[in-house]
């Protein structure tokens, strides 16, 4: 039995026409879980706090008491977040998996709308990889081909939406983590730019680029959540300045740049997606090259693992053997990384985000496929395409560094694919601060791309 | 409970590849730097004077 209503906006839509209730959505949503649990897209799902949580809904809504129009809608939660009765585990044996009884401020926002917070879903530990191989509760696998992988790291997420488990599922983004599993599993993911959306309660990896992020089937979906996500929080400094969700004036014909070059190869197969796809968006494309980007990858790297080494540094002297031996690996290099790499890894990323605003000529969106590569298949370690070869891992964030190291908000739309007719995904990447601009931008692709009607 | 992991070949190799990675790549980047890394900290969060 499928889900009757899969996108978050057809739920909205069925729950104010009447012809559903949250205690029958989220019924369908658990039936449906329990139908493909062999995705193990989810690792805390228990029916009882589900269900108590719609049926609080359900009334509200008979009452006329609806808090919102997203009360009653079942949203999965990926097990980074702090929910306060699921617990939490990110995924890795490092962490007991006990709910300390507090919300993210995302989850705290969203349930204040009466939203029923549906499960944690399984995601690569502690979101250091983008595979989502590596977990405590084993992999998740693709819905469109299970022996595919569904990238991560918050590939639990993305299996949930893309399978119509749920309609919607909040994921969190270092170097692509919502980005790629909602690409490999055909579906929209959204990363605020940095700073636009509050980490608190989001177990960190690497402060100055983790980003949380809705992911979802339809861009109207994605639309509906960003305001959960934009704003000031006085709990997370980072996002001193933010404001909330802002009407978007962008109306004009947009200038796309489309980054290509030597460390930027793709895929045959993918790049016949996106330049299909890019005919029929009908829009200009400008092309230009990104200099230097192994230096670039490199201080998105020396960052990433320098950061994520001091979050878990006493973690890491009391109790390494919870961690895996590739998180272990990833943390004892973070160790090793000194204070003069780690500053000149922040220097070399002032350069990056001043070369991309000042010096690539006039844009509202760059464009990169979300991925070099069609989702891998389960167990295959490298990846081969235009005349490179590397690990699956460096394969799913070899474009969405680019977004964290720069701090812009981006988005993946997915596109048709001719090919193997596997998930191909769009990038697009905003100007800092121009989350919503970003949006309309992709809306407008959408429609041309994919037919959607915008709204 | 004290670390006392031994890391195996694999893990120390995959130490030593990351780390001769993102050596290389700082080191081969010529452009002239700013003198300041990246603004990720905005001490002005934490005023609680009104402004």
């Amino acid at each position: 039995m499928t889900n009757p209503v899969e996108s978050l906006s057809g739920q909205v839509a069925a729950l104010a026409g009447g012809s559903a209730t949250p205690s029958s959505l989220a019924e369908h949503a658990l039936e449906r879980a329990a139908e493909l649990g062999d995705l193990n897209a989810f690792v805390a799902l228990d029916p009882g706090t589900i269900l108590a949580q719609a049926k609080a809904a359900t009334a509200r809504r008979k009452a006329g008491r609806a808090l919102s129009a997203i009360d009653g809608i079942p949203i999965a939660v990926k097990d980074n977040y702090l929910t306060r009765d699921f617990p939490t585990t990110a995924c890795s044996r490092a962490l007991p998996g006990e709910s300390d009884g507090v919300d993210a401020t995302v989850v705290a926002k969203l349930r204040a709308a009466g939203a029923v917070i549906f499960g944690k879903t399984n995601m690569h530990e502690w979101a250091y990889g983008a595979t989502n191989g590596t977990s405590s509760f084993g992999p998740t696998l693709n819905p469109h081909d299970k022996g595919r992988i569904t990238g991560g790291s918050s590939g639990g997420s993305a299996a949930a939406v893309a399978a119509g488990i749920v309609g919607a599922a909040l994921g969190s983004d270092t170097g692509g983590s919502v980005r790629i599993p909602s690409a490999a599993c055909g579906i929209y993911g959204f990363k605020p730019g940095y700073g636009r959306a509050s980490r608190h309660g989001v177990l960190a990896l690497s402060w100055s680029l983790d980003a949380p992020g809705p992911l979802a089937r339809e861009l109207d979906d994605i639309e509906r959540l960003l305001p959960y996500f934009l704003g000031p929080d006085s709990a997370d400094p980072s996002t001193f300045g933010s404001v909330p969700m802002q009407p978007t004036g962008f109306r004009a014909e947009p200038l796309l740049l489309a980054l290509t070059g030597k460390g930027l190869e793709r895929s045959d197969e993918v790049e016949a997606a996106l330049a299909a796809a890019l005919r029929a968006g009908g829009m200009p494309v400008a092309e230009a090259e990104l200099p230097a980007i192994d230096s670039y990858f490199a201080a998105w790297e020396a960052i990433l693992h320098c950061e994520a080494t001091a979050y878990h540094r006493e973690r890491l002297a009391t109790s390494a053997a919870g961690f895996s031996p590739v998180t272990l690996a990833h943390l004892k290099a973070g160790t090793q990384i000194t204070a003069d790499e780690y500053l000149r890894a922040q220097a070399i990323r002032t350069s990056f985000v001043e070369m991309l605003l000042k010096r690539m000529g006039k844009w509202d969106a760059l464009v990169l496929p979300t991925l070099p590569v069609v989702a891998p298949l389960v167990g295959e370690d490298w990846q081969e395409f235009g005349g490179r070869k590397v690990t699956t891992q460096d394969s799913m964030t070899w474009f969405c560094w680019i977004g964290n190291l720069a701090g812009l908000p981006c988005v993946t739309i997915p596109v048709p694919n001719s090919g193997s007719g596997l998930p191909v995904g769009m990038m697009l990447m905003g100007r800092p601060g121009k989350d919503e601009d970003l949006l309309a931008i992709a809306k407008m692709l959408d429609s041309r791309i994919n037919g959607k009607a915008t709204s | 409970m004290k670390d006392d992991v031994t890391l195996t070949q694999d893990q120390q190799s995959r130490i030593s590849r990351t780390l001769a990675r993102i050596r290389e790549g700082l080191a081969r980047f010529s452009a002239t730097e700013p003198p300041e890394p990246a603004p990720t900290f905005k001490p002005e969060a934490f005023d609680d004077q009104p402004r």
